[in-house]
């Protein structure tokens, strides 16, 4: 009777090994949600030592990219809570943006060219990642997990305790308000 | 008549196939006569699109170094 093939050993779940595998997308979540280094600095610590403490249940996870997720979110958001400054931005409505006849207030223009032809070098990643980092946090938090992660709806809602209309009106108004900052890098340039 | 506005608010609806044949085709009977919102829609397709390629935030040297060092304080090899 052959002997049955022996399943290789994974190697061991070292400080190194977590930081090169989860780090990376740790911090670029919470960078995104919190908007500066300091911050998503002080949550990818706290999200990885909590990895380090639970290396026996988050070896058992089965997909422990959704077990991080929620941890980072939660992190992000508690610290945002903590923060001493809160957010003065006025959260503006980008549907509000139109003349009273119902018309676009200002012209909109196509874009030079269809998203697989954009190249995404350093400065138009750039140019995005400042957008993202502009918007409302009620509109930040759902466009960073649906548009960059992508979350579904549902989870999304989980994540952040939202009802799914909400999820869906906040994603809406982010992608509107991403747009319109998108667009005077993009549009196509008038003759 | 269909606004533009209205036009914008059933956008993302729209592009998901979740409304209902009525205001489909309304949405559709607007985008036939008005350049503005045709644009608007093809721009707004292309903004998630991008979005969607974006790569991992790099994590800044030092910033690796201070986080390594915390983990394996907690965690010695």
């Amino acid at each position: 009777m052959p002997d049955s093939p022996v399943e290789p050993t994974p190697p061991p779940l070292t400080a190194e090994r977590i930081f090169r595998e989860y780090a990376p997308r740790v911090y670029a979540l919470a960078r995104r949600m919190l908007g500066n280094d300091a911050d998503a600095e002080d949550v990818t610590q706290d999200v990885l030592l909590q990895v380090v403490r639970k290396l026996d249940s988050f070896r058992g996870e089965s997909d422990p990219y959704t077990w991080l997720h929620r941890v980072t979110v939660n992190a992000a958001l508690a610290h945002r809570e903590k923060r001493a400054r809160r957010e003065e931005r006025e959260t503006h409505d980008p549907i509000d943006g139109f003349a009273d006849n119902g018309h676009h207030a200002n012209p909109v223009r196509p874009w030079s060219l269809p998203a697989d032809k954009i190249a995404l070098d350093r400065e138009r990643e750039q140019i995005i990642e400042k957008a993202i980092a502009r918007l409302p946090e009620i509109y930040r938090d759902v466009y960073v997990l649906a548009d960059v992660e992508g979350l579904t709806n549902p989870r999304i809602g989980e994540l952040l305790n939202l009802s799914q209309s909400a999820v869906k009106s906040r994603l809406h108004r982010g992608r509107l308000l991403m747009r319109n900052a998108l667009a005077p890098h993009f549009e196509e340039v008038q003759a | 008549m269909m606004t533009c506005r209205q036009c914008t608010e059933l956008l993302m609806d729209f592009l998901c196939e979740e409304l209902e044949a009525d205001h489909c085709q309304a949405i559709r009977e607007h985008l036939a006569s008005c350049p503005c919102c045709t644009a608007y829609l093809q721009t707004y397709q292309i903004t998630v699109q991008l979005t969607g390629r974006l790569s991992c935030a790099e994590i800044p040297k030092e910033v690796a170094e201070r986080l390594l060092a915390a983990m394996r304080q907690c965690h010695p090899e």
